[in-house]
Formats: structure tokens, C-alpha cells, sequence
């Protein structure tokens, strides 16, 4: 034991999982401000959660280059992993920089929140780098937990606690069924990493291979849970309405990212070795979940619960990739990434714009809240229209671009039909993702006048802006000049 | 300060075709600078902007020698790892709709120049960046740029509708956008597909590229959906009274003038030339639905209470002597579809653009509520009477040498087609002048209209260069013939070649 320590080699092992301790730090010394029972100490416990973020973007973009893959014990550290974790450092730090001015507003500064927020990165993290299932199975948990207690935070709010509450109990099935579909795939295969289980399920006997595909069938519906994907979605709506927007952002965005990279994992490990049962179960799962988001978006009055089905359809849409990833496995992961950073900037800007309208009110996501904002608030409608439109997967946004990177993959992959399921869903999305936009610009303000911008030299509203602006430039440019992110993506899959 | 001149000059001589897309929409970020309370400044700085174009497409007009092959090709890199490049073309077909999309840009500025009162600033960006997506349309050769222009164009126009049009605008939007994009994204679909398998998306590398017929079939229903609704063939055309009648006028013009154009250029550029086999196949139900067009949009334009819904819903109608014109396959008949289409984006832009100045003045389009308008205000009759003459196709104006062209192709190649279709021609005639007679003639119904001002100034501005125009290509129609007959025989040639994909089944040759 003390000999198989002392050979390690800990410098590598302190490098290569650089990023993940950043993380991890951050939401300790986080935490340890939050225990100070003074009333500001959340300031210095953001900062901490910040600095955690930012190193651990930094750090990971500066592996990222010479990354050589494989697994450092049970923890993959290849540039998909690494992709990984900047897609969640960056949705966790987005969620973190426009929190203090959703929550002040609604007098719900307390301390816990911002080292919440790391952990839960800390556990998305290592979830997109697990390279063995047991890993996969405590980051899973440890990120889960702390999303519950988040999504619970306002307190003073019921439809937040009812939110976290139903979260928690479909949560905690999702696990259950993670972990019994671990179970029975160790039972079949004999081992829980990842790198030798398709050999392994390969050798077994004929018996063994039901035991393995049902396995595979339950840590698919534990992991679909987490993804909202239909029909494991029930949740979502609740969960992410009554959630604080700020949580809800990082739900929509990292938990999702973290979860489908880690389902991304399994699948490029499994390979053939599913067959052509799974394969149909995939792509049952993919279209169906693309219809149910779109078409019951459409009935929702409240925006917050549309962009939750919204978020179902685009996990729908990126369920797409995986019944080819055994034909395309490359192409695949390439068009996945993309897509997920083109989702997660637009989706993170779109509830970051629907935080910031009416700062003072409790939650203004009825759509006759958004009633004639264009006028007062030019700039913000502006950018929750692009967010949407591109959302909706209109040229020139990075939206559009993503759609046709991934339906490229798919359709050359040679899985047309899906393709233009998902076609058809982005259709019947238009209806939805305008209706926001007809309120906005269309409509005049009703009887509720529409709140004045705040001021600019408000500090917590100055990062809100700044956030929104950085993610609007992203999916205006990218969208016109996305030859950087395509380059990033294709060396991230290699 | 000569230097840096002529550097200049040489970069617009070697990207003409690029500063005329790109002109408007600088443009657009222009006036989004200006403050929004200069709304004269903000409205003289768009039509500046605008003429600026127009006299630029002019200029390559010019230059066009209408050869029948592409012309100015410019191209650049964009997305090398995905065969995607950056890359505009024109030949004299697209040119001359170019130069129709600028002068009705213009029209469309000045005839917003009263009626546009709220968020002016917004207003004039908008129609800025539809045109920079409508020039760009017509010069795309690379067809994810193709694509990529083609839905930009929706989200403008949405906004113009939805925020300036009347009555139930926001449903005639979202029905606008929904259409549209119902049609586009099999379109999109088709793109990937083709792409993928001809490895460029390049037009021209996919008019090279061997499809195999059941590609074409499949690949030609997809495009051809996008562009039949945008046309409109009739059965899809349901979207474009509803958009036409709520849109501001500037939409209208615009709507009306460009945008189906966009369909019929599709069928031009894309859906026939690269795919012949299918073209052979779809032709009879193609023909079948343009003569349905004809004189099923005559008809419900005969029966319309609203001046407006009337114009929108003779569009349906002469759109659809545009298609029979491609479909049948005929160098006279095609160069006369895109005359058409040239002429009918002038004639119709006119007449909405009259409709909008009565409007201006009644507040009603109803054509119960006029009668006798012909003595209160002679000029916006007789320019109402001139382009609808013009509209009928009264020899010596420009829509008889496009109609006549049509048929006259028409009827070598598709007798049946073309002979039913003449009594389009007797119908657009008979609601037209139903229409004058009933707003126009007879006693004056409204005593107020007495007071009311005839065309001033900057109305006739706006209506002067387009009649002139109707005069011009009436009689001397060789004008634009000279640049687009080519091209059209290159059409015509390109979308028979069914020999090239379908082999000759030939007894074998001894060795």
C-alpha cells in the first residue's frame, strides 16, 4: 500500500488534476468564509468561489494544449475532459457573477451559497473527467447534492422549496438507478472502468450479456434524468422555475454539460459492444425527447418553465449524436461540444437577461411581465431576443451554427430521419422562443409600468451586464466567425 | 491622401459585389449610433445610405456583360475544415434583381418617411440589414452563405410587421416566420445532405456533381418547398395575404418586390439547374400549380374587400406566370420570368406604395369606403391607373414584354399550360379596372378628401423613378434583355441536361 503510494509520481498527479483541485479549493475556502457569522463575509466567500473558477479556467486552458489523455487513476485528464471542465467553470463562474444582484434585490443574501455553486462545479468537474464508473458515481452525487440545496435557497419562497423537493426525490431515484445499473454491469463485465468494459462484456457469456445491457439501460435513465431528458423530465419545469434564476442558469447549462459529456464517456467506451438494441433506445430517446420539449413549450405561459422544455429539446438535439457514436465516434464528439458551448452560452445568457428584469420584484417570469420592455429597456430586450433567436436557430447566431455543425454529423453519419425529427422540432420551436420577443417588442407595457434600468455604476448590475455582454458578443461573433471554435472542438476530440 | 485613394478604389474595384451587401448594413450600425431623437437625421441618413447603394448596383449593373456565366466571383476563406468559403457571384439575372432591391429599398425609406413615427431609429436599421440580407441573397454561390441569407431576411421583417403593421400584425408575423422557416429548414436539411456528399458546398462544384436521381427527387422536394412557399405556389400562399395586408408599407414594397423573388430566384439558381432529373419528373405538377396560381389568385383578388389584400393576392398571380415561365423550359420563356419578376417587384411596389399614400390620408382600405377619389386627388389616380395598366400588360409598358415573352416560350414547349394561362391575363385586367372603377370613378363618396393633398414632393419622388422604369423596359425592353437572355438560356440548358445523370442504355461496344 505505503510502496504503490510512494511510486506515484504526485507532481504529474498535482498538474494533470489541476483544475479540479481549483476548484475544489475554492469551495473550501468559500465554505470556511461562509461559517464567518458576519453579514459580509459572503463577499469574500464569492471571491473565493470566483478565484477557484478562474483558476481553474486558467489552468485548464493551459493544459488543454499539451493534454495526452488517457486516465490518471480513474480521473481522465484528455482534452475532452478538459473541454469539459471549462464549459462548467465558465457556467458556474457566469451563475456566480450575476447572483449577488438577483439576490440582493430580493433579500436573500445569505451565507452558503456561493461555495454551493463550487462544489456543485467541483462535482460537474470531475463527473465530465470520470473515467471509471465509481468515480462517476460519487461526482454524480456530490454535484447532485449540492444543486438540491441550491434550487431550495430562497427559502422564503414556496415554489422554490417545492422545486427542490422534487427535485431531490426524482434525484435521488436517478441515483439509485445509477447505482443499480452500476451494479449490474460490474456483474457482467467484472470491472467498473471504463477502458476495459466493452472488452470485457464482449467475453462474457450469452447470460451475461442481458445482465449487461440492463445495466446500461439503468445508468442511461440515471443519467437522463440529470440531462431532462423524456421521459425522466418531469422535474425540470418545477425544479427550474422555483429555483433562484442564477441556479437555474447553472442547472440549464453545467449540470446538463457535465452529465452528457460523462454519457458521452460511457457510450464512446461501449461502443458496438450496446448493439443494435441500445442503438434504438438511444435514438428513441433522442426524438422523443426533441418532440416532448417542443411541443409542450409551446403551452407555457411562464418563461422560466418554456426555457426549462426549451432545455429539454436542446438535450433532445443533443441526444442526437449518441446512436452514431459507434459509426462516427469523432464527429460526433466534436458536433456534441460545439453544440454544448453554443447551448450553454445562449441559454446562460437568456436566463441571466430574464434574472435581470424587474431586479426588485419576487419572479417576474409570467410573459406579461416582459410586456413592452423594449422601450424602457432597449438593450436587455435586445439581447434576450438574440438569445432566443439564436436559441431558435436563426442565422447568423451561433445557435444556427451549431445546429448545422451537428445536423451535418448526423445526417453524414447517415441517421437522415433524426435529423429531421429534430428539424421539425426546431420549427415548432420558433413558435415558442418568439412569443418572448412579440411581448417584448410588440406589445406595450399593460397596466404595470416596466422597471427602470438600474444604474450602471451599481456594482453587482455593472457584472450583470458585463456577463450578458460577453456571452451576446459570443453567439453574435461565433456565429458569424466560428472557425476558432470549430478548431477548438476538432482538437478537442481527436 | 492620392495614395490611400486609389488603394481604395482598387479594393472596391476587385469586392464590388461585397461593398454593395455590406454597404447597407454598415449603414444599419450607422444609424443605430445616431440618437434616436434626430429622427430627420436618422431618416436622411438611411435614404444617404441607401442611394449610396442603389448608385453602386447601378454601377456593376453596368459592368455586367450578361454572358451566362457567373461574373465578379469573389471568394474567401471562412470555414476551410468544413468547405464553406465565403463567395458571391453574380451573372445578369441576378444583377438586375440586385439593382430592383436597391431602388426599392429606396422607395421603401422614402415611403416610411411620414408613416414610420415610433422608434424611427429601429425602423430604418431593420430595413437596412433586409436589404444587406436580400443583396447578399441574390449574389450567395457558396450555399451555406445562401442559406445563411435566406433566414436573415426573416427576422427583420418579422420585427417590421410586428412592431409597425396593423391590425392583428403579431399573428401575421409569427405566421410570416413560421411559413418561411417550415419550407427553409428542410432546405437546410437538403444543404448538409448535399454538402456532405458532393464534399463543397460550392454551387458550383454541386452542378458538376453527379446526384443520383433518387438524391434529386428527394434533395429538389426539399428545396423547392423552401421556395414554393416564398414564391407563393398556390396552396402555400396562405402566409403572404395576411403578411402583405398588416405589414407598414415600406414591408409591403419590400415583401411584395424582393422577397418572393427570393423564391423564384431559388428555382432559378438552385432547385432547377442542379437537379434536371427531378425537374423532369415535378414539371407537370410545377406547371399545373403556377396555372392554378394564375387564375386562382386573379380570382380571389376579384373578390376582395381590401385594396391592400387585392395587390397581395394579385401577387399570388403573377408569380405564378414567373414559374410557369422557369418551368417551361425555354430560354425566351425563362428570360421572361425573370423580366417578370423585375417588373412585377417594380409595378406591384408601386401600387402598394399607392395604396399606402391613400391610407395615409383615408385611414381605410376598404374599397367600399372609396369612390370618385379620381376628383379630390387626380395624381394618385392617375399613378394608381398607370401601374395598374402597367400590371395588365398594356403593350408599351414593361410587364407586356414579360408576359408576352413567357407565353410566347410557353406556348413551343407547354401548349396546354400557356394557352390556359391567357386567361390570367384577361382576369388581372378585369379586377383591376373593377377596382379603378370602384375607388377611382363615379361621384365622390367622401367630401373630405376635398381638403386632402394630392401627391406632395417626396411621394413623387418616390414614384417617379419606378414609373419611369415601367416606361423605359415597356419600350425599350432590350435594355435588360441584353444582360439576362444569356443567363437564361444557360438556366434553360443546365436544368434539361436529364441525359448527363440518367444513362443511355447503349448495346456494348466490341473491343
Amino acid at each position: 500500500m505505503i510502496d504503490a503510494l510512494m511510486e506515484i509520481d504526485w507532481m504529474t498527479v498535482l498538474k494533470s488534476w489541476a483544475p479540479l483541485l481549483s476548484l475544489l479549493g475554492g469551495g473550501v475556502l468559500a465554505l470556511a468564509f461562509a461559517a464567518i457569522s458576519d453579514g459580509r463575509a459572503w463577499r469574500m466567500e464569492l471571491a473565493a468561489s470566483l478565484a477557484g473558477f478562474l483558476a481553474a479556467i486558467v489552468c485548464s486552458w493551459q493544459l488543454w494544449p499539451t493534454a495526452q489523455g488517457g486516465a490518471l487513476a480513474t480521473i481522465a485528464v484528455d482534452r475532452l475532459s478538459l473541454a469539459g471542465v471549462l464549459i462548467v467553470s465558465m457556467s458556474a463562474a457566469f451563475a456566480a457573477v450575476v447572483s449577488p444582484s438577483y439576490l440582493e434585490a430580493r433579500g436573500e443574501v445569505r451565507p452558503g451559497y456561493y461555495s454551493l455553486i463550487s462544489l456543485a462545479a467541483f462535482g460537474m468537474a470531475v463527473l465530465a473527467s470520470a473515467a471509471d464508473l465509481v468515480t462517476l458515481l460519487v461526482a454524480f452525487e456530490s454535484m447532485s447534492l449540492a444543486v438540491y440545496a441550491l434550487v431550495g435557497f430562497m427559502r422564503g419562497r414556496p415554489a422554490s422549496v417545492e422545486g427542490a423537493l422534487k427535485y431531490f426525490i426524482t434525484g435521488a431515484f436517478a441515483a439509485a438507478f445509477l447505482c443499480m445499473g452500476i451494479a449490474f454491469i460490474f456483474g457482467s463485465a467484472g470491472t467498473t472502468d471504463l477502458g476495459l468494459i466493452a472488452v470485457r462484456a464482449a467475453g462474457a457469456a450469452a447470460d451475461a450479456r442481458h445482465v449487461f445491457l440492463f445495466g446500461l439501460a439503468m445508468v442511461t435513465a440515471g443519467l437522463a434524468f440529470k440531462v431532462a431528458a423524456a421521459p425522466f423530465h418531469g422535474w425540470a419545469p418545477d425544479a427550474y422555475d422555483g429555483a433562484p434564476t442564477p441556479v437555474t442558469l447553472l442547472m440549464a447549462t453545467g449540470v446538463k454539460a457535465a452529465a452528457l459529456i460523462a454519457f458521452l464517456r460511457i457510450a464512446l467506451a461501449i461502443g458496438t459492444a450496446g448493439g443494435q438494441l441500445w442503438h434504438d433506445l438511444l435514438w428513441a430517446l433522442s426524438a422523443l425527447t426533441i418532440l416532448w420539449g417542443n411541443l409542450a413549450a409551446l403551452k407555457q405561459q411562464n418563461i422560466k418553465r418554456m426555457l426549462a422544455y426549451s432545455c429539454i429539446a436542446h438535450a433532445g438535439y443533443m441526444l442526437m449524436v449518441f446512436p452514431s457514436i459507434a459509426a462516427a465516434p469523432v464527429a460526433m464528439v466534436r458536433a456534441l461540444l460545439l453544440y454544448l458551448v453554443a447551448y450553454s452560452l445562449m441559454t446562460a445568457g437568456a436566463f441571466a437577461a430574464i434574472g435581470a428584469v424587474g431586479l426588485a420584484r419576487g419572479e417576474p417570469s409570467d410573459l406579461g411581465h416582459f410586456a413592452g420592455i423594449s422601450r424602457k429597456r432597449p438593450w436587455l430586450a435586445a439581447a434576450l431576443s438574440l438569445f432566443l433567436v439564436s436559441l431558435a436557430g436563426f442565422p447568423p447566431t451561433l445557435g444556427f451554427f451549431g445546429k448545422y455543425y451537428l445536423f451535418l454529423a448526423v445526417v453524414k453519419a447517415g441517421d437522415v430521419a433524426l435529423a429531421g425529427i429534430a428539424v421539425a422540432g426546431s420549427v415548432i420551436s420558433a413558435c415558442y422562443y418568439l412569443r418572448p420577443v412579440m411581448a417584448m417588442y410588440f406589445h406595450g407595457a399593460k397596466e404595470r409600468a416596466v422597471e427602470a434600468e438600474p444604474p450602471l455604476t451599481h456594482a453587482f448590475y455593472a457584472a450583470v451586464v458585463a456577463a450578458l455582454a460577453i456571452a451576446a458578443l459570443s453567439v453574435a461573433i461565433f456565429g458569424v466567425l466560428p472557425q476558432d471554435l470549430v478548431a477548438f472542438v476538432e482538437a478537442s476530440a481527436l | 491622401m492620392e495614395m490611400i485613394l486609389t488603394a481604395v478604389a482598387s479594393i472596391l474595384r476587385a469586392h464590388m459585389l461585397s461593398a454593395a451587401i455590406f454597404l447597407p448594413a454598415a449603414g444599419a450600425l450607422v444609424v443605430a449610433l445616431l440618437p434616436d431623437r434626430r429622427a430627420a437625421l436618422v431618416r436622411s441618413a438611411a435614404l444617404a445610405i441607401s442611394l449610396a447603394t442603389l448608385a453602386l448596383c447601378a454601377g456593376i449593373f453596368l459592368r455586367v456583360k450578361g454572358s451566362g456565366d457567373l461574373e465578379l466571383n469573389e471568394a474567401a476563406a471562412w470555414m476551410p475544415s468544413l468547405g464553406i468559403r465565403y463567395r458571391v457571384a453574380v451573372d445578369g439575372s441576378s444583377m438586375l434583381l440586385m439593382l430592383m432591391t436597391a431602388l426599392l429599398s429606396v422607395t421603401a425609406i422614402l415611403a416610411s418617411w411620414r408613416e414610420i413615427g415610433s422608434r424611427v431609429k429601429l425602423f430604418h436599421a431593420l430595413i437596412l440589414l433586409l436589404e444587406c440580407a436580400m443583396l447578399g441573397l441574390f449574389a450567395a454561390v457558396d450555399m451555406f452563405l445562401f442559406f445563411v441569407f435566406w433566414e436573415a431576411v426573416l427576422i427583420p421583417m418579422y420585427f417590421i410587421i410586428g412592431i409597425w403593421g396593423s391590425g392583428d400584425r403579431a399573428r401575421a408575423a409569427l405566421k410570416f416566420v413560421i411559413f418561411t422557416m417550415s419550407g427553409s429548414v428542410l432546405m437546410l436539411l437538403a444543404i448538409v445532405y448535399a454538402g456532405g456528399a458532393a464534399g463543397s458546398f460550392d454551387l458550383v462544384d454541386w452542378l458538376k456533381y453527379r446526384f443520383s436521381p433518387t438524391e434529386q427527387r428527394w434533395l429538389f422536394a426539399a428545396f423547392a418547398l423552401a421556395f414554393a412557399v416564398k414564391v407563393p405556389v398556390i396552396g402555400l400562399h396562405t402566409w403572404l395575404p395576411d403578411a402583405h395586408t398588416e405589414a407598414p408599407t415600406a414591408g409591403s414594397v419590400l415583401l411584395a418586390g424582393v422577397l418572393l423573388k427570393m423564391g423564384g430566384y431559388g428555382f432559378y439558381r438552385v432547385a432547377m439547374p442542379l437537379f434536371p432529373v427531378a425537374v423532369a419528373q415535378y414539371a407537370p405538377l410545377m406547371l399545373t400549380l403556377a396555372v392554378i396560381g394564375i387564375i386562382a389568385g386573379a380570382l380571389l383578388a376579384m373578390v376582395q374587400t381590401d385594396l391592400k389584400r387585392l395587390i397581395a393576392y394579385s401577387s399570388i398571380s403573377h408569380m405564378g406566370f414567373v414559374m410557369l415561365g422557369l418551368w417551361a423550359l425555354n430560354g425566351q420563356a425563362a428570360a421572361g420570368a425573370v423580366l417578370m419578376m423585375v417588373n412585377h417587384g417594380l409595378v406591384t411596389g408601386a401600387l402598394f406604395l399607392i395604396v399606402g399614400m391613400l391610407y395615409e390620408r383615408r385611414h381605410t382600405r376598404l374599397i367600399a369606403d372609396y369612390g370618385g377619389s379620381a376628383r379630390s386627388l387626380p395624381l394618385i389616380a392617375a399613378a394608381f391607373m398607370f401601374m395598374s395598366l402597367a400590371s395588365m400588360g398594356l403593350p408599351g409598358l414593361n410587364n407586356f414584354a414579360s408576359e408576352f415573352l413567357v407565353l410566347l416560350g410557353a406556348f413551343q414547349t407547354r401548349t396546354a399550360y400557356a394557352a390556359i394561362s391567357v386567361a390570367g391575363v384577361v382576369l388581372t385586367a378585369a379586377y383591376l379596372l373593377w377596382a379603378i372603377q370602384r375607388v377611382f370613378l363615379g361621384p365622390l363618396k367622401n367630401e373630405d378628401e376635398r381638403k386632402m393633398p394630392d401627391l406632395g414632393l417626396r411621394e413623387c419622388a418616390s414614384l417617379i423613378p419606378l414609373a419611369a422604369l415601367v416606361f423605359i423596359i415597356g419600350i425599350w425592353p432590350q435594355i435588360t434583355l441584353a444582360k439576362i437572355s444569356r443567363p437564361s438560356d444557360a438556366f434553360v440548358a443546365l436544368s434539361k441536361r436529364v441525359e448527363m445523370f440518367v444513362p443511355v442504355t447503349q448495346p456494348p461496344t466490341p473491343h
